[in-house]
């Protein structure tokens, strides 16, 4: 598969995990990974996955409008723009969200993950 | 090994906080010397558009209008490296913030993603990848 279609398919089940089921996410995430959330730190696996599951907000839609991919190595860098929606909330908020994920022997995994809102 | 990775942390942030002060205020008064910042094997993605090293891009960039940048956000993580304690390994930044184009009405919201990577003659950063999009 490409860096795209790795990409993509990433993308794709970490949003769709996230607006379903947030704890499912721990599987993407390693001691190594860090996580910056609207500037608050977290490092590994298990405090990042409780900072998600325990962020206040009892449902969540992400709406993707662009994703792009660019190979570092064996690696890929993901910037991803779009809305989210929070508690049937219907003002979408705007958001940017960039991965690193790092190839471990064909599997990847979130080592660096930083998400902003964006205030326009 | 917290203590080393706390040091990772320091080092990149000092080296995101030089980085972006001059890559937006280089973009905005000095353009011509805005290729300094990357490479021929640099990989560039601004809005969608894919330029493979800095000579397509600097083509692209130099027909752009005057800009002004103005950075709201930015976050930095170190990469992991193979480097020794006290050599900066690289680092990915995001930025958030808004662009004004001289020929627009209007501020455009951007966000942009950089991977940094520590150049050996002189420990400055220079761009590795850089994926720039409007909001």
């Amino acid at each position: 598969m490409s860096y795209d279609q790795i990409g993509t398919q990433f993308v794709d089940f970490y949003y769709q995990t996230f607006d379903s089921n947030r704890a499912g996410l721990a599987s993407l995430y390693r001691d190594s990974s860090m996580l910056s959330f609207e500037g608050s730190q977290t490092a590994g696996a298990a405090p990042i996955v409780a900072k998600l599951v325990g962020l206040p907000f009892n449902s969540v839609a992400h709406r993707i409008v662009t994703k792009d991919f660019q190979p570092v190595g064996s690696d890929i860098v993901v910037l991803v723009t779009g809305q989210l929606l929070i508690d049937g909330e219907s003002n979408a908020q705007q958001f940017s969200q960039t991965f690193y994920l790092k190839n471990d022997n064909g599997n990847y995994f979130i080592q660096n993950d930083v998400f902003r809102l964006i205030y326009g | 090994m917290a203590d080393s990775l706390k040091a990772h942390v320091d080092i990149s942030s000092k080296g995101a906080d030089q980085f972006v002060e001059l890559y937006y205020k280089v973009f905005d008064t000095k353009r011509s010397v805005l290729n300094r910042l990357y490479r021929d094997s640099s990989a560039i993605l601004w809005n969608g558009n894919a330029f493979s090293g800095i000579t397509p891009f600097a083509e692209f960039y130099n027909k752009l209008s005057p800009s002004e940048h103005s950075v709201n956000t930015y976050d930095c993580h170190p990469l992991p490296t193979q480097a020794g304690p006290n050599t900066p390994g690289s680092i990915i930044v995001n930025v958030s913030g808004t662009v004004r184009y001289s020929n627009e009405k209007k501020d455009r919201l951007f966000s942009q993603s950089f991977v940094l990577s520590p150049d050996p003659t002189n420990g400055s950063f220079y761009v590795w990848s850089d994926c720039f999009r409007f909001v």
